[in-house]
């Protein structure tokens, strides 16, 4: 399992609420997570999971490329914030009690 | 700012930069030229790089890395000159023992300030520092022939290399009858030390550049962090927890040859009594001898008296107590024995080395993390088997 704050969850989340560049989501990140994340450290996210065939460019005539989230991309950040979701909640139930 | 963060682009893999460069280069205009934004995109291109480079042109950039930067700094290592004079003797095997006199504290000392040697050096460290490494590093005598020996002596500059030289030549002369064949040269430009710092440059990038080969193969970068600075601040911490050992000596001179007999069993408990020494250990005889040394230096005809004990002050009293007892004993069996260099007094402890302990904690965590990586790797590839 991943750390919440890894640089590819973070992608990953940011872009499950829409297609955006890679400025729109430094900003979209820094703004849910409260993470600014830095260009070499993003396009290295990018590099992977466009590799991993979890996210893939969108055709714009801008030089700021889009990129969008894919089947596959949607169905691993399902199953990430899955288990993440498990132990979120056995550890407040857990506090609660305690 | 954001011109040479533009320009670091360039550092990443061409492969990369055929497909990204581009948008990249679109997102650096939008995002603040700061010195973070800086670091981030250099880090970015070096781990890229890493990531598709093997082991080889790891270790190949590593070594000449190694190379680039022991060649700057050998130019920060400043030029020396050697002076040569060529002695003869009838006498050669007079030879070590005349060198223990020439090369004594005093005479040296006295040649450290008269000529004005190691201005720098003096102002930071002790006279005792600077004559072993003058010792070490500048004076040079060898035999060249049967009975001819060459005296050589290495200055920053020429005319003081040549003066330093027949300085010691004339020394010879004098305590040896040597005659002189060939007065001190002209000096030459030698700096051996260079070429050593190059080869050490890339022999250490070598050895970092297959620890980082081996890093990027077994992916174990934090571990390889976490471990490496464990392991340095554990043995940092040893060392400062081990005591502090000073080490005291002293030299003596034989007018005859003899043979050097240990100190006597009562001698030595008489010094453990009279200086209260290993208050706690009970084999303490066994222990001072094993830190009480004596030895011959140069032939038969001089002696060192070495003792390390954690008192600096203690160490050097040991030493000059054993000196006048040895002196008391020659006088008695009717030989003539001196002083040739009294007892020193050690301003630094010479055990532990802080800095050479810490790094090898360093080095033993990065290595433990490598051989953590690949078990859990080899564990990894026999789980996936079974199943």
């Amino acid at each position: 399992m991943t750390r919440n704050n890894d640089p590819a969850l973070l992608v990953l989340a940011s872009l499950a609420g829409g297609d955006k560049h890679g400025y729109a989501m430094i900003i979209d990140i820094e703004q849910f997570a409260g993470v600014k994340l830095g260009p070499g450290t993003l396009y290295g996210a990018i590099t992977r999971l466009e590799q991993a065939g979890w996210i893939a460019p969108v055709q714009s005539e801008d030089r700021r490329q889009p990129y969008r989230l894919t089947a596959l991309g949607r169905k691993s950040l399902q199953q990430e914030m899955t288990d993440m979701h498990k132990v979120v909640k056995t550890a407040l139930n857990r506090l609660k009690n305690a | 700012m954001k011109t040479i963060i533009k320009a670091l682009i360039s550092l990443y893999p061409q492969s990369w930069r055929t497909r990204y460069e581009n948008e990249f280069e679109a997102l650096l205009n939008d995002v603040s030229p700061t010195w973070r934004t800086l670091f981030d995109v250099l880090g970015g291109a070096i781990k890229m790089q890493l990531k598709i480079w093997g082991p080889i042109r790891t270790m190949s950039l590593c070594a000449a890395i190694g190379v680039i930067a022991s060649m700057a700094y050998s130019w920060t290592i400043p030029t020396k000159y050697l002076s040569r004079a060529i002695l003869k003797t009838d006498a050669p095997d007079r030879i070590p023992s005349a060198l223990v006199s020439i090369e004594g504290r005093a005479p040296l000392a006295r040649i450290i300030n008269e000529e004005g040697l190691y201005p720098d050096l003096r102002a930071k460290e002790p006279l005792e520092d600077i004559i072993e490494s003058m010792k070490r590093n500048d004076i040079r005598i060898h035999q060249i022939a049967p009975s001819a020996f060459e005296v050589a002596f290495a200055a920053n500059d020429p005319e003081l290399a040549r003066r330093v030289t027949n300085r010691l030549s004339a020394a010879f002369m004098t305590s040896m009858n040597a005659e002189l064949l060939d007065p001190a040269s002209p000096a030459n430009r030698n700096s051996p030390r260079r070429s050593r710092a190059i080869w050490m440059g890339l022999t250490l990038g070598a050895i970092v550049g297959a620890w980082i080969a081996s890093l990027q193969l077994l992916k174990v970068w934090k571990l390889a962090a976490a471990m490496g600075i464990a392991g340095a601040v554990l043995c940092a911490a040893i060392s400062y927890v081990i005591p502090d050992r000073y080490q005291s000596t002293g030299v003596l001179f034989y007018e005859t040859p003899g043979l050097i007999k240990p100190l006597p069993d009562d001698v030595l408990a008489d010094l453990i009594h009279r200086f209260r020494l290993y208050p706690n250990d009970a084999n303490s005889l066994r222990t001072l001898k094993e830190h009480l040394l004596l030895r011959p230096v140069g032939g038969a005809n001089a002696m060192s008296v070495t003792f390390d004990y954690s008192n600096k002050y203690i160490a050097q009293k040991v030493v000059q107590d054993v000196e006048s007892r040895l002196i008391d004993q020659g006088a008695k069996a009717t030989r003539s024995i001196s002083i040739l260099d009294p007892a020193s007094l050690p301003l630094q402890p010479y055990s532990p080395n802080h800095l050479s302990i810490t790094i090898s904690g360093l080095c033993l965590g990065l290595t433990c993390s490598i051989v953590l990586g690949i078990w859990k790797r080899n564990r990894r590839s026999q789980t996936l088997a079974a199943a």
